[in-house]
């Protein structure tokens, strides 16, 4: 588990280089695959398996999970996804290309601030 | 095997320092849910919990008893003593010297932690009070009971998250059925409305921003509170014989682990934790007249727990009411409080309304009675608490 921990970690580091060279014009990373970093690490298993359609549940995810990715893009993006697992919204995100979505929305949100 | 008979009640709750307080409140379904107060409160984005009020902790100790107490085994001790009080049990006695002392805690003494580590890493403090490691540990509130009361029997705490206080209740049911022990007092209690605490909550997604509202279409989920209900369980012959009241009758208790998932219950493991207490009274289903819910206010807990109650009772289940929408959700304590509550059912005949049910979902199956308090004669009652972990524990009283 600690393990885990660790390597999701260094997940976000790894990330937050690529946002930062975003920022300066050169985009190297799509949210897409920055997402199936994320979700590739957390199942331990390989980014290029996964798509924007691939199902969380399907590909092993159980209870924490979706709220672990929730909160694992929440800091490498620096964004707020509003998520509430008693809301039916919380059903929206079903597939790696849900997140990607709520992702966006909010990186547009910020960037209209 | 022994009878064991319910002879004290105490609580401290959000809506009020006793158990008359609490108990009317919860009877009318009057909410003590309220905008939350807690120091640091910016940190968090959470704007309600269920608070216990007016509390000052000068009027139940001395400046000298309160620097080793948490706030959570000031709540514990002072359930306790109204507790003792309502039993009518002499101090100096042989019984209560003996007496047994269990209490369930889900996170032990969080204040403490969290201004401890406040102090370490936010103030740069490069001391820790020497009190922090008696204050917070998770048996700090049976020892406290225990000193405080002058109880020398078994002691000791119980944590399985938001089941401790019902696994507790069921540990004494079986010490004092058993012989064990004559006199126990077993309950639980929790004060977690700390920023720390309350932010690790919002992480998990499924605190409500206004209310609980069980069993309701427009759920929002849950809502933490604060408090502790401590309960006398006394072998029935002693009772009876020193001529004390009788509140209710433990019947049973069933207890499971889903060995599954962290924080998904499992329907047919919480239905089997039910079916056990019953076949532990040596009842059957029909037996029971009223059922007081887990009920926190999660879409997941509605949907779980009433297919499990509609599966074990065969599709035709007794009402069942959550007194969380009143309480709020107190994690460690909340299974004792509403022991406590079931049994105050049972003594007056009434069932507690399900508060806040203001669109009753009616697709669950189940009679939430979400009217309000309703006259209902019936026997024997039943007590759920399902914890994260996949812990649960069921209690089954009878009328006395």
């Amino acid at each position: 588990m600690g393990r885990r921990r660790l390597n999701i970690l260094y997940v976000l580091l790894h990330l937050h280089n690529y946002s930062g060279a975003a920022k300066g014009g050169t985009r190297l990373m799509s949210t897409l695959e920055q997402v199936k970093e994320v979700v590739a690490q957390q199942l331990g298993r390989d980014a290029a398996e996964f798509t924007a359609e691939t199902n969380l549940v399907e590909a092993g995810f159980e209870s924490l999970d979706v709220i672990e990715t929730v909160f694992a893009v929440e800091e490498a993006f620096d964004i707020d996804i509003n998520f509430n697992a008693n809301e039916s919204a919380a059903q929206d995100l079903v597939t790696i290309g849900d997140i990607v979505k709520a992702v966006e929305a909010e990186l547009a949100k910020k960037a209209g601030k | 095997m022994k009878r064991v008979a319910i002879t004290g009640r105490g609580t401290v709750s959000p809506a009020g320092l006793d158990v008359p307080a609490t108990w009317m409140a919860v009877k009318q379904g009057l909410s003590a849910i309220r905008p939350v107060h807690i120091e640091r409160q910016e940190l968090i984005s959470c704007p309600v919990a269920a608070q216990v009020p007016g509390y000052d902790p000068a009027n139940f100790f001395t400046s000298k008893q309160v620097g080793p107490l948490d706030r959570v085994s000031q709540f514990a001790v002072v359930a306790a003593r109204e507790a003792l009080d309502d039993s009518g049990i002499p101090p100096d006695t042989e019984a209560l010297r003996s007496a047994a002392t269990i209490v369930g805690v889900g996170g032990g003494g969080l204040e403490t932690m969290e201004s401890g580590y406040w102090r370490l890493y936010g103030e740069k403090s490069r001391r820790s009070h020497p009190f922090t490691v008696p204050r917070q540990m998770c048996s700090a509130p049976a020892s406290q009971v225990s000193m405080h009361l002058g109880m020398q029997g078994l002691a000791y705490g119980v944590t399985s998250a938001c089941a401790s206080g019902t696994h507790a209740i069921g540990q004494a049911f079986n010490l004092v059925r058993s012989g064990m022990s004559r006199v126990a007092f077993a309950g639980g209690t929790e004060a977690p409305i700390t920023p720390g605490t309350v932010l690790a909550w919002e992480a998990l997604r499924v605190l409500s921003s206004d209310t609980c509202r069980p069993f309701s279409a427009n759920r929002s989920g849950l809502v933490l509170g604060e408090g502790a209900a401590m309960l006398v369980l006394e072998e029935w012959d002693h009772a009876v014989s020193r001529g004390a009241t009788i509140y209710a009758e433990v019947l049973g208790f069933g207890a499971n682990s889903d060995a599954r998932d962290l924080t998904t219950p499992d329907q047919e493991s919480v239905g089997r934790a039910m079916a056990m207490a019953i076949h532990d009274a040596s009842l059957t289903p029909a037996a029971v007249g009223y059922i007081n819910a887990h009920g926190t206010g999660t879409a997941m807990n509605d949907a779980v727990e009433s297919a499990a109650i509609r599966a074990v009772f065969d599709n035709a289940p007794p009402p069942v009411s959550s007194t969380k929408g009143v309480l709020g959700h107190s994690l460690g304590a909340t299974g004792a409080m509403e022991a406590v509550l079931t049994a105050m059912a049972l003594y007056e005949q009434v069932l507690p309304p399900t508060a806040n049910c203001s669109e009753p979902d009616h697709d669950l199956g189940i009679d939430m009675v979400p009217e309000g308090p309703r006259k209902h004669e019936f026997a024997v009652a039943m007590s759920n608490s399902f914890a994260f972990g996949g812990l649960n524990a069921v209690l089954l009283l009878g009328r006395a």
